[in-house]
C-alpha cells in the first residue's frame, strides 16, 4: 500500500504498535487488579502488621510500630525452632513419599487393563473429601482405645498391644505424616499420569530397538520427559504441605506436648488464642519468605538443568 | 552473565520486571492509605443515642433451640414494648464463637452485648474491647444475690467488666452399674479412694477413670481442680503441691486406669467414651447431662470431685459483657431484663447452667434432674480462671503442655512443673 511520505508511514506504524500494546495491556488489566487486591495488598498489609504491636482491639485503629521486635520475640520463643523442624520434617517426608508412591501408581495406571478408569476415579474421590472430614475420621482410626488401625495391625500380628498413635509424642508426627501422604497421593498421581501420557510412544520404541531394558527406559526416557510434571508436583506439593493447618489442628491441635506443632498452627495460636496479631503476622511472613526462597531456588535449579539438557 | 537470548526476549524480561515493580508500588500505596485509617467505628447500628430507636446487637453461642429462642424472644418483645430498644440476636456454634468474637473485635464490629467465656473477660477488658460496668453493677439490685466466688470472675483491676450469666462447674460422673459389678458401694470422696476404685473398675477395654488432657484449654481446665485440690495454685506452679498434683494425675496413666488416648480427647470425646462404657468415671461438666440422658443405656450418676487436701472444681460459663462502643443505657436496659433469674433459668437450665445466685440456689427448678444437685453443690468451691489475668491463654498453654509432658512420659513432674512455673511468672497480672 502506498503512503504519502516516510513520516506518515512511521507515524501509522507506531500508532498501530501502540494500539496493539494498549489492547494487550487492557486484556491483562482484570487479572492485574485481581492480583493486586487479593494477593499483593493482603501480603503488604501482613508485612506492615508484623512490624506493629497489634492486638485485637487495635487492629483497625493501628498500633505502635515496634520494628523487628515481633520477629525477635518469635525467634526467642522456645516453640519456634521445634515448630520449624516439625514443618520441615513433615513437608519433606510427605512430599517425598507422595511423589514416589504417586509416580509408582502413575506408571501402573499408564497401562491398559480393565477397571483402569474406575480405579483412577476412586482416587479422585479420596482427594475430594474435605480435609476436616479426613482429619476427624483418621483421629478415630488412629485412636489408642477404639481405633481400627490398631485392630488391623494386631490382627496382622504386627503389634501386640494397642498403641495410642496420636497421643504419644514419638508417634504423633509420623502418624500425621502418614495421613498427609494418604491425602496427597491423588494429586501426585493425577499430575504425573498426565505427564506420562504426554510422552510419545515412539521414544520407547526407539529405545527398545536400541536394546534398552525397562529400567534403562525409565531412567533415560521417562524421568527426563517427566521433568516438568515432577517439577510442578514437588513445588506445589511442598508449598501446600508447608502451609497445612486444618489437618494438624483437627487431629492433634499441635499436641501432644507440642510434638506436632507446625508453623501454621504456631501462628494461629498467637493470633486467635493469645490475640498477639503482630507476632502471628511475623511467623506467617517468615513462612512466606521461606517458601518464596525455596521456590526461587528450585525453579532456578530446574531451569539450569533444562538448559544443560 | 548468561546471554538470555534475543532482544525481544530481553525486552520481555524488562517489561515483566517493570510491571511487577509497578504492581508492588501500587499495592504499597494502597496498603499505606488503607491501613492507616484511624477510625474507631461504632459497632452498634443505633443511629440516635436516644432509647427510642436503639438497636442492640446480641451475640451468643446458645444455639437455635425453639424453647430457648422463644424464651429470649419474649424477653426481647417485652423490652421493646417497655423501652423501645430492639434486640437483634445472632447465635453461633460454640466451637467457632471465640474466633468470631476475636474477628469482630479486630474489625470494630464487636456486638453490643456478648456472652463471652468467663476466662476471656480480662483479655477483652485489657484490650479495651468491653466497657467498665462497675457503676451499673453497683447500682443493680441483683449484685448482692450473685454468689461471691462467681462475681469474682468478672472482677478485674478493681472494676467490674461484665455480669455472670450462665455458670457451670465440673464434677465426676460415674457408671453405677459398673460400680455395682466391681462391688463398690459409694463413689470415691478422697484421692486415695479414687485411685483404689479406678483400679478395681479397670477391666478389659474399660478404663476406671477418664479425664480430658488434650492440647487446649479443656486440658488445662481439667487439671486445675487437681492442682487446687492439692493445695496449690497457678501462680505457684513449680512448688511441691503442683508436683503432687501432676504425680496424682500421672498415676492413673501409669497404673493403666486411664488410657493414654486422653492426651487426644476433649471433654466431648470423654463423654462419648463414658456413654460407650469405655470409662467408668469421668470428669466433666453439666453440659453433658442432656447427651447422657438421651444416649446412655445404663444407670449413671454424678458425685462431687474427690477432695485432696481440699475440695475444688473448675468454674466455667459465660458472662454478659457490653461493648466499648455500645449505647450503654440501651444495652444495660436489655441486660437488666435478661439477668432476671427467671429468664436466665429458661435459657441456662437446659444448657446445664447451675444456680449462681443465692435466690436460685434453693430453687428446685435448678436442681431437679439426675446429677444436678451434685453440680450445684460443686459451685460453692468452684474457682474462676479469670483471676489469672489477661494473659491467661498463654498461662493455660503452659499448663496443658506441662500436663502433656508428664502424662506422655517426656518429662518428670518436677522438671515439667519447674519449667512451666518459670514460664508462667512473667505472664501473671502485675498486682
Amino acid at each position: 500500500m502506498l503512503l504519502h511520505n516516510n513520516y506518515d508511514n512511521r507515524y501509522h506504524a507506531v500508532r498501530r504498535r501502540l494500539g496493539r500494546a494498549l489492547g494487550n495491556y487492557l486484556f491483562v488489566l482484570p487479572a492485574t487488579l485481581f492480583l493486586l487486591a487479593c494477593l499483593l495488598y493482603p501480603l503488604i498489609l501482613n508485612v506492615m502488621i508484623s512490624f506493629q504491636d497489634l492486638t485485637a482491639g487495635t487492629l483497625l485503629s493501628g498500633g505502635p510500630w515496634v520494628g523487628f521486635d515481633n520477629y525477635r520475640a518469635v525467634f526467642d520463643d522456645p516453640g519456634f525452632m521445634p515448630a520449624l523442624m516439625h514443618s520441615i520434617v513433615f513437608t519433606g517426608f510427605s512430599v517425598g513419599f507422595q511423589v514416589s508412591i504417586g509416580l509408582s501408581l502413575a506408571l501402573f495406571y499408564n497401562r491398559q487393563f480393565p477397571g483402569n478408569r474406575a480405579m483412577r476415579g476412586l482416587f479422585l474421590v479420596a482427594y475430594a473429601v474435605p480435609v476436616v472430614a479426613t482429619g476427624a475420621v483418621f483421629r478415630w482410626l488412629l485412636d489408642g482405645q477404639s481405633g481400627v488401625i490398631n485392630w488391623a495391625l494386631r490382627s496382622a500380628g504386627i503389634i501386640d498391644t494397642p498403641h495410642a498413635w496420636l497421643s504419644e509424642p514419638s508417634t504423633a508426627l509420623p502418624a500425621l505424616i502418614f495421613v498427609n501422604i494418604w491425602l496427597g497421593i491423588p494429586f501426585s498421581l493425577m499430575v504425573l499420569l498426565a505427564g506420562l501420557q504426554g510422552i510419545p510412544r515412539s521414544l520407547y520404541e526407539a529405545a527398545r530397538i536400541d536394546g534398552a531394558g525397562p529400567l534403562a527406559q525409565f531412567r533415560y526416557i521417562t524421568l527426563p520427559q517427566l521433568r516438568p510434571a515432577l517439577l510442578a508436583v514437588v513445588l506445589l506439593g511442598t508449598i501446600f504441605t508447608f502451609k497445612v493447618f486444618d489437618l494438624v489442628w483437627i487431629t492433634t491441635q499441635g499436641g501432644p506436648a507440642n510434638a506436632t506443632q507446625v508453623l501454621p498452627t504456631f501462628a494461629y495460636k498467637f493470633v486467635f488464642q493469645q490475640l498477639l496479631i503482630g507476632k502471628g503476622a511475623a511467623v506467617l511472613n517468615l513462612m512466606f519468605v521461606m517458601l518464596l526462597a525455596f521456590s526461587l531456588v528450585y525453579l532456578w535449579a530446574a531451569r539450569r538443568e533444562e538448559a544443560n539438557v | 552473565m548468561k546471554v538470555r537470548g534475543s532482544r525481544s526476549e530481553r525486552r520481555r524480561w524488562r517489561a515483566t520486571w517493570l510491571v511487577a515493580l509497578a504492581m508492588l508500588a501500587a499495592s504499597m500505596l494502597l496498603a499505606a492509605c488503607g491501613g492507616g485509617d484511624d477510625n474507631s467505628s461504632s459497632s452498634s447500628t443505633s443511629g440516635s443515642s436516644g432509647k427510642q430507636s436503639a438497636t442492640i446487637q446480641w451475640w451468643d453461642s446458645y444455639g437455635n433451640i425453639p424453647e430457648r429462642n422463644k424464651a429470649l424472644q419474649e424477653v426481647f418483645d417485652q423490652i421493646r414494648a417497655d423501652t423501645g430498644v430492639t434486640v437483634k440476636r445472632t447465635t453461633f456454634e460454640y466451637g467457632e464463637f471465640r474466633d468470631k468474637l476475636v474477628q469482630a473485635a479486630a474489625t470494630g464490629q464487636f456486638p453490643d452485648i456478648a456472652f463471652v467465656d468467663q476466662g476471656d473477660v480480662p483479655i477483652y477488658a485489657d484490650q479495651g474491647i468491653i466497657s467498665d460496668v462497675t457503676d451499673k453493677v453497683n447500682a443493680w439490685d441483683g449484685k448482692d444475690q450473685i454468689l461471691p466466688n462467681i462475681l469474682e470472675a468478672v472482677h478485674y483491676k478493681d472494676r467490674y467488666w461484665g455480669v455472670p450469666f450462665l455458670t457451670n462447674a465440673t464434677a465426676m460422673f460415674y457408671n453405677v452399674e459398673q460400680f455395682r459389678a466391681a462391688g463398690i458401694a459409694q463413689p470415691p470422696t478422697t484421692w486415695d479412694e479414687l485411685s483404689a476404685d479406678a483400679k478395681k473398675l479397670t477391666r478389659g477395654s474399660t478404663s476406671g477413670f477418664c479425664f480430658a488432657a488434650n492440647a487446649n484449654e479443656e486440658g488445662s481446665s481439667v487439671f486445675e481442680p487437681f492442682l487446687w485440690q492439692a493445695g496449690g495454685d497457678v501462680p505457684t506452679i513449680g512448688d511441691q503441691a503442683s508436683i503432687d498434683a501432676l504425680d496424682f494425675v500421672n498415676s492413673f496413666v501409669k497404673d493403666g486406669t486411664a488410657p493414654k488416648s486422653i492426651l487426644s480427647w476433649g471433654q466431648n470425646d470423654i463423654a462419648n467414651q463414658f456413654i460407650a462404657r469405655n470409662c467408668s468415671m469421668m470428669v466433666n461438666g453439666p453440659w453433658e447431662l442432656g447427651a447422657l440422658a438421651e444416649q446412655a443405656r445404663f444407670d449413671w450418676d454424678v458425685a462431687p470431685m474427690p477432695r485432696g487436701a481440699q475440695a475444688a472444681s473448675s468454674l466455667g460459663g459465660e458472662q454478659l459483657v457490653i461493648s466499648k462502643n455500645a449505647d450503654m443505657d440501651a444495652a444495660w436496659t436489655v441486660a437488666e431484663q435478661v439477668l432476671d433469674p427467671a429468664v436466665i433459668g429458661r435459657v441456662a437450665i437446659s444448657l446445664g447452667g447451675l444456680p449462681n445466685r443465692k435466690d436460685t440456689e434453693s430453687d428446685p427448678a435448678w436442681t431437679t434432674g439426675k446429677g444436678r444437685q451434685a453440680f450445684a453443690d460443686s459451685v460453692q468451691y468452684a474457682r474462676p480462671r479469670s483471676v489469672y489475668g489477661p494473659k491467661y491463654n498463654q498461662i493455660s498453654e503452659q499448663i496443658w503442655t506441662m500436663v502433656q509432658n508428664v502424662l506422655s512420659g517426656t518429662k518428670s513432674s518436677a522438671d515439667a512443673a519447674k519449667e512451666a512455673g518459670t514460664a508462667i511468672q512473667p505472664l501473671l497480672p502485675a498486682s
